[in-house]
C-alpha cells in the first residue's frame, strides 16, 4: 500500500520529469527552427569574390558588411521590390557596406541591370559557391565585416523585410 | 482544491509535452526533406568558368552545338591541400581513358579546384583543364556532388548523364566512366 506521504514524492518526481521534457522539447524546436533557415545566423559565408561580367577579377573587399543579392533579369519577383531594395542599397551604402549582385547561372543578368554602384559577378570560387544556395531568385542577404550572416530574405521584399534589415544595418554599423 | 490544482498542472503539462513531440516530429521531417534538397543534384548544367590563366573556359563544342565527337564532359573537384597526389590520381585516371586517346566520343576532363586560384599553378602538371570559378549554380552542383565524393558526368548535350563515385583506385574511376559513358 502506497502512503500519502510516498504518494506525494511520486507526484512530485512525474511533475520534476515533465517539466524537464517541456524544457528539452523547447530547446529541440528552437534548434529546429534555427536549423530550419537557409543560412544559420551568425554563421559566415566567404566574403563576396569572383569575376564580373567583363572577366576582370573581383577581390574579396573590406567593408563594413555586405548586401548580397541574388536576382535575374527574367525573375519577376525580382522587380516587384526594387524599391524596397533599392532603399536598402541605399541606405546600405550610407553605412560603408558594399552591394554585390548575383545571378545564378551565366546570362540572366546583364551588366546593365539593376543598380549601377554594385559590384557583380557573375562567376565565383568553390567556397562561396558551397555556401551559396542559389536555386530561388530573388535573395536578400546582409553580411557583417567578416562575411557573418545577420539578416536573409527568401523572395520579394516587402515593408516589414525592410524595416527589420534596415535595424539589423543599423545595429551592424553602429 | 490543492489536489484539483496539481491534476490541473498536470495535465497541461501533459498536454505541451505531446504538442511539443508532434511539433519537433513535423520538424524533423522537414528538416530531412530540406536536407535531401540541399543534396539535390539538377541535371542541367551552366558549363562556363574560368581556367588557369584567368581566362574564360568553354567546353569544344562541334558544329552541331554538343560536345566535339559526341564526347562528355568529366568534371571533378580538386583539393589544395592534397594537390599533387589529386593531380597524378586524375592524370592516371585520364590515361586509363583508352577511349578518348582513340579519339572515340572524347571525355573532356575540368578539374575544378576548392581554393579559388591556388591550383592554377599546377595546370602545366595537369593534364585536364584547372577551372577556378564557375557560375554560382553550376558551383553549387559541383559543391554537393563533392560533399558525396562524386564527379558529374555531362553528355555531349550538356546534361548531366551520371554521378561518379570516386574510388581510390584510378583504373576503377576510369572503367566507371566509361560504363556510365556508354549507358
Amino acid at each position: 500500500m502506497i502512503t500519502s506521504a510516498r504518494a506525494r514524492t511520486l507526484w512530485q518526481i512525474v511533475l520534476i520529469v515533465l517539466i524537464l521534457v517541456n524544457v528539452f522539447e523547447v530547446c529541440v524546436s528552437i534548434e529546429l527552427r534555427r536549423q530550419a533557415k537557409q543560412y544559420f545566423f551568425g554563421s559566415a559565408l566567404p566574403k563576396p569574390s569572383g569575376y564580373s561580367s567583363d572577366g576582370r577579377y573581383v577581390a574579396p573587399p573590406s567593408a563594413s558588411c555586405f548586401v548580397l543579392r541574388v536576382s535575374s533579369d527574367y525573375c519577376s519577383f525580382c522587380r516587384l521590390d526594387e524599391d524596397e531594395y533599392l532603399r536598402l542599397v541605399e541606405r546600405a551604402k550610407e553605412s560603408g557596406c558594399e552591394v554585390v549582385v548575383l545571378a545564378p547561372k551565366l546570362g540572366q543578368l546583364s551588366s546593365e541591370s539593376g543598380d549601377k554602384g554594385a559590384v557583380q559577378l557573375w562567376y565565383i570560387d568553390f567556397a562561396f559557391g558551397r555556401s551559396l544556395v542559389p536555386y530561388a531568385t530573388p535573395q536578400t542577404i546582409l553580411l557583417d565585416r567578416n562575411g557573418r550572416v545577420l539578416w536573409f530574405n527568401e523572395g520579394a521584399l516587402d515593408q516589414s523585410g525592410l524595416s527589420r534589415s534596415m535595424k539589423v544595418l543599423a545595429n551592424a554599423v553602429r | 482544491m490543492r489536489l484539483l490544482f496539481h491534476s490541473v498542472v498536470m495535465c497541461l503539462l501533459i498536454v505541451s509535452v505531446v504538442r511539443s513531440g508532434l511539433t519537433i516530429k513535423k520538424g524533423l521531417k522537414q528538416q530531412r526533406a530540406s536536407r535531401a534538397e540541399a543534396d539535390w543534384i539538377p541535371p542541367d548544367s551552366d558549363l562556363i568558368g574560368i581556367d588557369a590563366d584567368g581566362m574564360t573556359r568553354r567546353p569544344d563544342l562541334g558544329p552541331d552545338g554538343h560536345l566535339k565527337g559526341g564526347g562528355s564532359l568529366f568534371m571533378f573537384v580538386i583539393h589544395r591541400r592534397d594537390i599533387l597526389a589529386e593531380v597524378q590520381f586524375w592524370n592516371h585516371v585520364i590515361a586509363s581513358d583508352t577511349d578518348s586517346a582513340a579519339g572515340n566520343r572524347p571525355i573532356q576532363y575540368w578539374g575544378v579546384c576548392d581554393e579559388s586560384h591556388e591550383c592554377n599553378s599546377y595546370q602545366s602538371k595537369a593534364r585536364f583543364s584547372i577551372i577556378s570559378h564557375l557560375s554560382p549554380y553550376q558551383m553549387h552542383i559541383v559543391a554537393n556532388a563533392d560533399r558525396t565524393n562524386d564527379a558529374l558526368l555531362y553528355d555531349k548535350a550538356l546534361w548531366l548523364r551520371a554521378l561518379v563515385s570516386i574510388e581510390r583506385d584510378p583504373f576503377l574511376v576510369s572503367e566507371e566512366v566509361r560504363r556510365k559513358k556508354g549507358l
